[in-house]
């Protein structure tokens, strides 16, 4: 086995060949902190790795109180054994000296240290005050993708049933919130169908917007091991960008920002014109095949490459691979949900399944990926303001069941209109409506668009900030309270990954200091405030985390994402284990949508949808009218141009991203010597050519600049598509000296989203490009 | 009433909710939902407008034109910019429920509108001006119901926060 320390470079380890049929072989992959050698670790404890959403099942080990590192479970399906770079030396900033250890106030202008029992004496105090004066609608609640399922439901129960108030989200809104909404719009419900195993059996491989050997390390891996076994699978990838996987495709399709719909419903025509058309499936199982036909057949391969500046050949060749494959596993990241048109152009990916019949079988499937770890978890509970256990809003009986289990009258949980999602969340904020926003586990002041406007939102005067984290960051700088956070490790919780696996992660050490995990503070806000349940008794009825656990898996019950068969016990027994999980199914479940019913029947459903064109709401008795019952739909749009068009003075499309060795706004991978050594600055990648024009070189200092800001950073020339640049969005400002000029990908980028999953488009802005000084 | 004037009526409230959804845009720009999506719908609507010119012209009726004019151009960036100071105060919320009563009222008319056509495309026996309305009608129809969503999503919030809003 290779020396841990070269996996910063070596980032998707040694190779383990594979084939269809074959069960991937083990591969352990250890990292302990300098001189400890595995003998003397005192325990190794039960957890996954919390650096994507991959899930890695892993094992922490623990040395004189402090963690000393990880080994991944050989054990676990979903990694067996291996950890990619970023779970192997992550771990480290839970060790970091600068954790935040005490709770802080705003006095006179500066954050002081305090106690628990100020500071939330403070924030109850706050939220009386505007709970009487201003109603239930002047909070919001704005979480992670990156807290325990126990930590989210006890904040959804606490801002729904105990505030009332519809303005709760999470950074899942930045992340996968189109990966949600187009499962909904497509089946009816949230849950990506299929299992890791997929990609072992598939025979094509379609990766749209995914930029798998930097995202998801491990998932790439067992894909290299297909690509370097006997029977390696056809790859199609739809990237801007030559990325590692572009290089292994034999189709690359470089597609210009901002297009993705054109070349999807391109797709889709090519496999009806040459009958590449599962009839049987389409008729039988699906809704909606003529208004899709009637939009997408003008996609022509002439057309598709006039909107997409791709060859029609190249085009065609791709469909023809996926029109002729036995076994198409198709995934989808944030090239199509921070674009605009995400929704649709997920959908269309769905599309390509469905006409295809690639659904419900080992090798077809789609993977509407995550990018957190626990972004599954937001959306399951209801933290990112969809009721929890994917029940309707819309249902009258659902608000009901929710009612009754929450013990409160079905009036006070907010359904008279959807969640308010997090970019309104802010609006509400700038315009003075929303007064208190309690921010947990997310650093929006680096991570949403158009900073300038965060910064100067998070700063005003009327509004009251609480921020829970672990270290201080851009955020927590601007907050009235700061909450010190227990961190994976120092916190006993539940995860589900991407392919629905659920993981047990026990407490390994104790918090440094005061912190404490965002579960127990929400239930001690909860008693602070006296929320109570309609018989007078305490709104939570739970007193610790495994009662969390129990209280939400009762509600699942029945639901696609049914918890009601696991228990802390079985998963620390079993390891990880895939929902829905219940008497029928109490070893879990690998692949949804076997029998080809999909879960749409009006009564059942998640939600009712929206017209991809328009983004109006369906109303619950046009859904009936479709009588989808147990059938997928088959829905398209349009494609439509970009909102901000490149122009004269803006002649390049800017994108963002992320990079392989560092996790969001680097809060912990900044805090991991080696992965911080590997990657310590941003950047932008340029095209060859368009550096020319512009006369930079590789390494000079240059200057981006868009309608809304600029930032300076070094400049690499790379295969980039010509006429884009990308800068990773990860570099904000908490470890740069104070004057140093702005790094942060998201001065540039526009305040815009989909008009129906609410995602900002952090694709595609107008830039141009300068340079200020010599490569050093 | 001739068909081609009935054409020419849609034209005119195609034309008048573009206008309204582009001014109502600008008005709120702040809102990224107004900024870019009823600026997108207001594309929609001008596409239509268009689409129906050659038909109200074979019944003998010239309709007005179907893009927006300079002056328009002009309203809309002061529009703009008042918007980027009035969208730090809370009336922005309830002006922003008063226009999409507005707009919802606007694109109500239209989409009858449709009907009126149609039905005189049905018993006139043209099946061109018919297929116009099967292709054309729904985005029309989907406007009106993008608006209620939104109706629905902002009144809460005009009627529940203020200093006046929650009751004695």
């Amino acid at each position: 086995m290779p020396e841990a320390r070269d996996r910063v470079v070596d980032v998707w380890g040694a190779r383990t060949p594979v084939s269809p049929g074959e069960e991937w072989p083990e591969r352990v992959d250890v990292h302990l902190q300098d001189g400890v050698p595995e003998s003397d670790v005192e325990r190794w404890v039960t957890s996954a790795c919390p650096l994507c959403s991959h899930g890695c099942g892993l094992d922490i080990a623990v040395r004189g109180g402090r963690i000393a590192g990880v080994r991944g479970r050989g054990s676990d399906r979903v990694n067996r054994g291996r950890l990619g770079p970023k779970g192997l030396f992550g771990w480290q900033a839970n060790n970091s000296p600068d954790r935040l250890r005490r709770p802080l106030v705003r006095q006179g202008g500066d954050l002081v240290e305090s106690d628990w029992d100020t500071a939330m004496d403070l924030i109850v105090a706050r939220s009386k005050e505007l709970l009487q004066e201003r109603g239930p609608l002047s909070m919001a609640f704005y979480t992670s993708g990156q807290l325990f399922l126990e930590d989210y439901y006890a904040q959804a129960m606490v801002a729904m049933a105990g505030v009332g108030t519809p303005h709760v989200d999470g950074n899942t809104r930045l992340c996968t919130a189109t990966a949600d909404q187009a499962l909904k719009e497509s089946f009816g419900a949230d849950g990506d169908p299929g299992c890791y195993e997929d990609l072992i059996e598939c025979d094509t491989l379609l990766l749209v917007g995914h930029n798998m050997p930097e995202t998801q390390t491990v998932m790439w891996a067992r894909i290299l091991d297909r690509l370097d076994g006997p029977t390696p699978p056809r790859l199609v990838v739809i990237d801007p960008r030559r990325t590692e996987a572009a290089r292994r495709a034999d189709v690359h399709l470089p597609v210009k920002n901002g297009t993705n719909l054109a070349l999807l419903n391109g797709l889709q025509r090519e496999l009806l014109v040459n009958g590449w058309v599962d009839e049987a499936f389409v008729s039988a199982r699906t809704v909606g095949l003529e208004a899709v036909e009637q939009v997408v057949m003008t996609y022509t391969p002439e057309l598709v490459a006039e909107i997409c500046e791709v060859p029609a050949e190249d085009v065609q060749r791709a469909a023809q691979l996926l029109g002729t494959s036995q076994r198409l596993v198709s995934t989808v990241l944030q090239g199509v949900y921070q674009s605009h048109q995400a929704t649709a152009s997920a959908v269309a990916v769905n599309n390509i399944q469905l006409l295809r019949g690639m659904i419900g079988r080992p090798g077809a499937t789609v993977f509407q990926m995550n990018g957190q770890p626990t972004a599954q978890n937001t959306r399951e509970t209801g933290a990112d303001g969809d009721f929890p256990a994917f029940l309707n809003w819309q249902n009258p009986d659902h608000v009901q069941r929710l009612a009754r289990h929450w013990n409160v009258e079905p009036q006070q949980i907010p359904a008279w209109s959807r969640h308010t999602h997090a970019m309104q969340i802010f609006r509400y904020c700038e315009e003075g409506a929303v007064r208190f926003l309690w921010i947990t586990g997310t650093n929006p002041a680096v991570s949403l668009p158009d900073l300038d406007r965060i910064r100067s939102i998070l700063s005003q005067e009327r509004l009251f900030v609480v921020a829970s984290d672990a270290f201080a960051n851009e955020t927590t700088a601007l907050a009235d309270v700061v909450l010190p956070a227990a961190l994976w490790g120092e916190k006993t919780g539940t995860f589900t990954n991407a392919d629905r696996t659920v993981h047990l992660s026990d407490q390994a050490v104790a918090p440094p200091g005061d912190a404490r995990s965002d579960h127990d503070v929400f239930v001690d806000y909860a008693r602070r405030m006296g929320f109570t349940g309609r018989d007078g008794s305490a709104l939570i009825p739970w007193s610790d985390v495994e009662g969390a656990f129990d209280h939400f898996k009762e509600l699942t019950a029945g639901r696609p994402c049914d918890y009601s068969g696991l228990s802390y016990a079985k998963l620390r027994a079993a390891g990880g284990i895939q929902w829905p999980c219940n008497d029928t199914a109490p070893d879990g479940t690998p692949r949804l949508y076997t029998d080809h019913a999909f879960p749409s029947d009006a009564a059942y459903c998640e939600e009712f949808g929206h017209d991809l064109t328009t983004a109006a709401a369906k109303e619950p008795d046009a859904y009936r009218a479709e009588q989808p019952g147990g059938r997928a739909f088959l829905k398209s749009a349009h494609w439509t141009p970009p909102h901000e068009e490149t122009d004269e003075a803006y002649p390049l499309i800017v994108t963002t991203g992320r990079t392989v060795h560092h996790w969001h706004t680097r809060t912990k991978t900044a805090r991991a010597p080696e992965l911080q050594a590997a990657a310590p600055e941003a950047w932008v990648e340029i095209s060859e050519l368009d550096a020319k024009a512009a006369g930079v070189d590789d390494g000079d200092r240059v200057r981006i600049e868009t309608r809304r800001g600029a930032i300076e950073v070094e400049a690499r020339i790379t295969d980039v598509r010509k006429g884009t640049v990308f800068v990773p969005f990860h570099y904000g400002s908490w470890d740069r000296a104070p004057g140093s000029p702005p790094r942060a990908a998201n001065e540039l980028t526009l305040a815009t989203w989909d008009p129906i999953s609410h995602q900002p488009c952090f694709k595609h802005a107008a830039a141009r490009i300068t340079r200020v000084g010599m490569s050093s | 009433m001739s068909l081609g004037a009935a054409i020419a009526d849609l034209h005119g409230a195609e034309v008048g909710l573009a206008r309204d959804l582009e001014a109502a845009a600008e008005r709120h720009a702040l809102d990224a939902d107004m900024l870019h999506h009823a600026r997108a719908l207001a594309g929609l609507a001008r596409v239509r407008a268009g689409l129906l010119v050659p038909h109200a012209e074979r019944y003998g009726v010239t309709v007005g034109s179907t893009s927006p004019g300079p002056v328009a151009a002009a309203a809309d960036a002061v529009r703009h910019a008042a918007a980027q100071v009035l969208g730090h105060h809370e009336p922005a919320g309830a002006m922003l429920l008063h226009d999409l009563r507005e707009l919802h009222a606007q694109a109500g008319r239209v989409e009858l509108s449709w009907w009126v056509v149609r039905q005189g495309a049905m018993v006139h026996r043209d099946t061109e001006l018919a297929d116009l309305f099967t292709v054309h009608h729904e985005t029309a129809w989907n406007t009106l119901g993008w608006l209620k969503t939104k109706v629905k999503e902002a009144a809460p919030q005009v009627l529940s926060v203020g200093p006046d809003a929650v009751a004695s």
